[in-house]
């Protein structure tokens, strides 16, 4: 029987055999897994910001925004045993949900893969693959036994990455 | 002072309260016009929900069908109206023609999305004129853009930036029925105002409240 972790807005959650990780309804979010598929690790964020330098002085959660959810992410996973060397990457997410969203938070799906993707690249992490962009939302379930990354969408169909 | 949601007493969300009660009958007025029936809107409830509660996982991947709106003038924020895609039949009917309405047909067919929009925007109208004639300043609203998909992806759009400084959003259910068929359409609006706006709108419960 495997065990499904929910991953909410702005969590981080780590995950190890037996146990799946899951994020519903991913809009301009970005669900992003670093998994050690050797040692059936696995840990999932659920971004919903590119970058912390935008806030006002309130705390926030570190899974909130791509340049700090990687490396707290990473500091779980070390640190239930995963090795860096052997961490890879999957996400989806990234949507543009409505046209007119100005401001801050205009093409803020597309500034979130961007984010993701430029701290991958400063903490070497490859991405191996994803599902991102469109105009639908997504849910998405990591299989940490396997490393498939299940993706449903409500208008385009199911897949797996 | 920072202003929050957490804020507002029962007596300010009575106001609110009434604010969209008599919204909801303007709403109605103009629904029975546009959908050739009567339209009964019940009292609808308010109430002030975090960001968990509203995102809940249990129905964060419930489809629905939404229309967005901007506001802008006295309460810049984010409007949604929100319904369950299984009752957006009822509430299409006149257009339908006995045809049965799938998620695909909502989103390709302009015709259908631009009723949808149209029938947001009439809501939101009413509710932001009633909005207006209590606080004596206007707000204005943008075109509808209408979306079918998961709940928690359309509202999650809304909360991006208010979720630098908020945790709270303020949710207005409403009850549509059909005055003939009594088959009931459930609807949510969901109000998501910028900072700058919800300091005003608090300034302005307490204003009346005092």
């Amino acid at each position: 029987m495997v065990e499904v972790l929910a991953v909410g807005l702005s969590d981080i959650k780590v995950a190890r055999q037996g146990q799946n990780l899951r994020s519903s309804g991913l809009g301009s979010c970005v669900g992003l897994v670093l998994f050690d598929s050797l040692r059936h690790i696995a840990g999932m964020a659920h971004i919903m910001l590119p970058d912390n330098k935008i806030t006002r002085g309130k705390a926030h959660p570190p899974g909130k925004f791509a340049n700090t959810a990687v490396p707290e992410l990473l500091k779980q996973l070390l640190a239930i045993g995963a090795k860096k060397s052997n961490l890879y990457a999957k996400m989806a997410g990234g949507a543009e949900m409505f046209r007119t969203t100005t401001g801050f938070t205009a093409n803020i799906g597309m500034r979130n893969i961007e984010a993701v993707k430029a701290e991958l690249d400063a903490h070497h992490f490859e991405l191996v693959s994803a599902d991102v962009g469109g105009n639908f939302g997504r849910s998405i379930e990591f299989v940490t036994e396997t490393g498939d990354l299940r993706i449903h969408t409500v208008s385009q169909g199911d897949k797996v990455i | 002072m920072q202003r929050s949601l957490r804020q507002l007493t029962p007596e300010h969300l009575d106001i609110v309260k009434e604010i969209a009660n008599i919204g909801s009958g303007h709403a109605a007025t103009s629904l029975s016009k546009i959908l050739e029936q009567r339209i009964d809107m019940a009292v609808p409830s308010v109430e002030i929900a975090s960001f968990s509660d509203l995102l809940n996982m249990d129905d964060a991947e419930t489809p629905v069908v939404a229309a967005y709106l901007k506001m802008s003038g006295a309460l810049p924020g984010h409007l949604f109206i929100m319904f369950d895609l299984g009752e957006v039949d009822d509430l299409m009917k006149p257009m339908l023609r006995g045809n049965p309405l799938n998620a695909e047909e909502l989103l390709v067919n302009p015709l259908y999305s631009s009723f949808l929009g149209e029938i947001g925007n009439i809501m939101a109208g009413a509710y932001i004129s009633a909005l207006s004639d209590f606080s004596g300043r206007n707000s204005y609203l943008s075109p509808p853009q209408v979306c079918v998909d998961m709940k928690s992806a359309v509202l999650s759009e809304g909360i991006l930036d208010l979720s630098l400084y908020e945790d709270q959003v303020m949710v207005i259910n409403a009850v549509l029925s059909n005055g003939e068929t009594h088959q009931t359409i459930h609807s949510a609006f969901t109000l998501l105002p910028e900072l700058s706006g919800l300091s005003s709108f608090i300034e302005l419960l307490e204003g009346k409240n005092g």
